[in-house]
């Protein structure tokens, strides 16, 4: 309780600051926001949770009733925006929590520079669910438990400068502390653990070590995009870490290894065809030779993509990711010494995605399924949205995890699987 | 119903009479046949010109109404920004959403081509999100509504064969009326128009799309003209789904001829960055 006090109080104080920070010439100020239940009920029972110790019932991934207040104003060159999230999460058994998911200034500094500052989601590149060089936090909790597509962005606190230059744009953003993906941690979704070498729960998953938040472990992320004609081209670069705890430690610990990527995308529309193209190297930093078989390798990162919409609201898409490992013999040394299969060298996934809009728009159906070709894991994404009114609609849909595999990434969700139910009326 | 007999019935009784006197002039004389269609669409190129292309731009607040066909009602709202290239060619669409508050900050911008097809990106700020969107066919509703993004941003004349069919009292005025059949009727999403236009205004204050059989299967009208910044505008304008019986009026309000931005202008700078006139 004690601790969403004191995020209560920042909420305040940083609420206070941008809206402070605004101009003060006289500006409309503009109130909006939502309020939602969202439950999700798992398929069937997974034994591996420790019911009742943080989850309150097991067969149930998530529950919570959130109201969210968008509260933005603007002036002659600044804009200010606050995107809060008041939640009672019933299913882990919490009290009121705030969530400050935006809290930014925009200032219009000159026609060749614009600047964003202060808590926010950024989002680039070509892909559809599928990031190459989008390399800024993701929440997967929220993306595998029924919450809008909005929540699978994880806010950061990002400074972010954005040059002009005839039409090119050359943006670069500061983070000055690392944030992860928020994956499953064992108590929403049972895990993997590779230590013990099963699915396990909250208490048994392996621990996760977050890197300090130092200035020295800032993360910086660029891009360089422009037009050729139609076509949209982009060269992007980060340093940080990887998203995910991908590193071990020799004491049976989980890390995020230091990482940093340069990458390329293109998108354009062929005879009515979108098609879209990234590539990126993600540079393991400690693991440069390849040789060190607790950390990644380097590896190569390629994506490609195509959407048509085939009339009457119905659209199609699909893409193909590739990811080769570097240094392979050296990565699949460890693995053949002790008799087990080591991961291919390219790991190949496709996805589909199906959509279909009806009775003026206001029926939406929507498939979008993840094949993990290599892994020989799925995870399938159903949702039916109907819009009551303008400001009442629900949402129903399913989360369909699995794989031949327990250590794949689909793979050790399997037992996990839900359906949810989302309720939303805006204001 | 009997109405509807009753302009059916002279509707094909003008139809006939074009017919016959079509073929009674191609008789005479070939270059009279050409010059009755060219007279069309000439008449339907500056009906284009008034309605789509008005000044170089403009700006305007639009009020869009969905009426359902139990009266339920949903609304939308935005603002419109356009600027253009060329007479008769190339525009650019720039669209900031204000209602639903769902959907508020979200914005489209559209680069119409004249010759091809439009490029379009949707911006959705929760996500920070700049999505292109295929857009291969223009006849797909525009956000939901009775109007196609065509209805929205124009079918270029050169695009249907046209027709005049004959002058028609309509609304206390004399109309000249045209038919218009797609060349290519597999993407029209109908089989022919036809247009009442006013002479005075060039406006097209009557539209009706026929099926392969037809019937009468959707009808634009222009409810309200307004004189803005000396240009005749139409400031409501309805389309009603008679198969649905679903219909769309959208007004503007807040129109202004003054142009705010430059063509280059619309990139994914301006999805993401609202002018200071519409934040």
């Amino acid at each position: 309780m004690k601790s969403y006090m004191r995020k209560y109080k920042a909420t305040l104080a940083v609420a206070t600051i941008v809206a402070l920070g605004a101009s003060t010439a006289p500006a409309e100020v503009y109130l909006g926001g939502f309020t939602e239940v969202t439950h999700a009920l798992r398929v069937e029972s997974n034994n591996a949770l420790d019911g009742g110790l943080t989850l309150q019932n097991r067969d149930y991934p998530r529950g919570d009733v959130r109201a969210q207040l968008r509260l933005s104003g603007s002036g002659e060159r600044d804009e200010y925006f606050i995107r809060m999230d008041f939640l009672s999460d019933y299913a882990l058994n919490k009290d009121v929590a705030v969530e400050i998911r935006e809290a930014y200034l925009k200032l219009y500094v000159a026609s060749w520079l614009d600047v964003k500052v202060g808590r926010q989601v950024a989002t680039w590149g070509t892909g559809d669910l599928v990031f190459v060089n989008d390399l800024f936090a993701k929440d997967w909790v929220a993306f595998f438990t029924g919450q809008e597509l909005s929540y699978l962005k994880r806010p950061q606190d990002l400074a972010r400068l954005s040059f002009y230059k005839g039409g090119t744009t050359f943006e670069f953003l500061i983070s000055p502390n690392y944030t992860m993906d928020n994956l499953p941690t064992g108590e929403r979704f049972s895990i993997f653990n590779p230590f013990s070498n099963r699915t396990v729960g909250l208490a048994d998953a392996a621990p996760v070590i977050e890197p300090a938040k130092t200035l020295g472990n800032a993360e910086i992320f660029a891009r360089i995009s422009g037009y050729l004609g139609s076509a949209e081209w982009a060269l992007y670069g980060y340093r940080g870490f990887y998203g995910q705890p991908l590193g071990a430690t020799a004491d049976s610990m989980l890390f995020a290894p230091r990482m940093s990527s340069v990458g390329v995308s293109l998108r354009t529309s062929l005879r009515g065809v979108l098609v879209n193209a990234e590539g990126a190297i993600y540079n393991s930093e400690e693991d440069s030779q390849g040789t060190n078989p607790l950390i990644p390798n380097t590896s190569i990162r390629t994506l490609i993509g195509a959407e048509k919409s085939l009339g009457n609201d119905l659209s199609v898409s699909a893409q193909w990711i590739g990811e080769l490992t570097t240094d392979y013999e050296a990565f699949a040394a460890p693995f053949i010494s002790n008799g087990a299969l080591a991961p291919d060298e390219v790991r190949h996934t496709a996805t589909l995605r199906l959509s279909k809009l009806l009775w003026y728009q206001t029926l939406r159906l929507s498939f979008f399924g993840f094949w993990g070709i290599s892994d020989e894991d799925y995870y399938l994404r159903l949702s039916v949205e109907y819009t009551f009114s303008d400001d009442v609609k629900i949402i129903a849909g399913a989360n369909w995890l699995g794989g031949k595999q327990v250590n794949t990434i689909f793979g050790q969700f399997q037992d996990n699987s839900n359906l949810y139910v989302r309720l939303r009326r805006s204001f | 119903m009997m109405t509807r007999k009753t302009m059916m019935k002279r509707n094909m009784m003008i139809g006939l009479l074009v017919i016959v006197s079509a073929s009674f002039l191609a008789g005479f004389s070939r270059v009279s046949a050409s010059e009755t269609d060219t007279t069309a669409r000439e008449l339907l190129d500056s009906v284009h010109k008034t309605y789509y292309y008005a000044a170089e731009g403009g700006k305007a607040h639009v009020k869009m109404t969905l009426t359902d066909k139990k009266g339920r009602t949903r609304v939308r709202e935005f603002w419109m920004l356009r600027t253009d290239i060329e007479d008769m060619g190339d525009q650019n669409y720039y669209v900031y959403f204000t209602k639903p508050s769902d959907i508020r900050r979200t914005t489209v911008l559209t680069l119409k081509h004249a010759s091809g097809d439009d490029d379009r990106w949707l911006y959705i700020p929760s996500v920070d999100l700049v999505k292109r969107i295929a857009s291969d066919n223009k006849q797909e509703a525009f956000v939901g509504s009775d109007f196609t993004y065509e209805d929205v941003s124009g079918r270029l004349p050169l695009l249907d064969e046209h027709e005049f069919l004959a002058d028609e009292e309509y609304n206390g005025k004399t109309m000249k009326v045209v038919k218009s059949t797609p060349i290519n009727t597999k993407k029209s999403g109908y089989a022919y128009r036809k247009t009442w236009v006013d002479p005075d205004y060039t406006l097209p204050v009557r539209e009706e799309y026929y099926s392969s059989k037809d019937k009468l299967i959707r009808v634009f009208t222009i409810d309200k003209i307004e004189e803005i910044e000396g240009i005749q505008t139409a400031v409501t304008r309805t389309i009603k789904n008679l198969k649905k019986n679903h219909a769309t009026t959208i007004e503007f309000n807040d129109v202004t001829f003054k142009v705010e931005l430059k063509p280059k202008d619309y990139k994914e700078r301006l999805l993401k960055n609202p002018p200071r006139s519409l934040r």
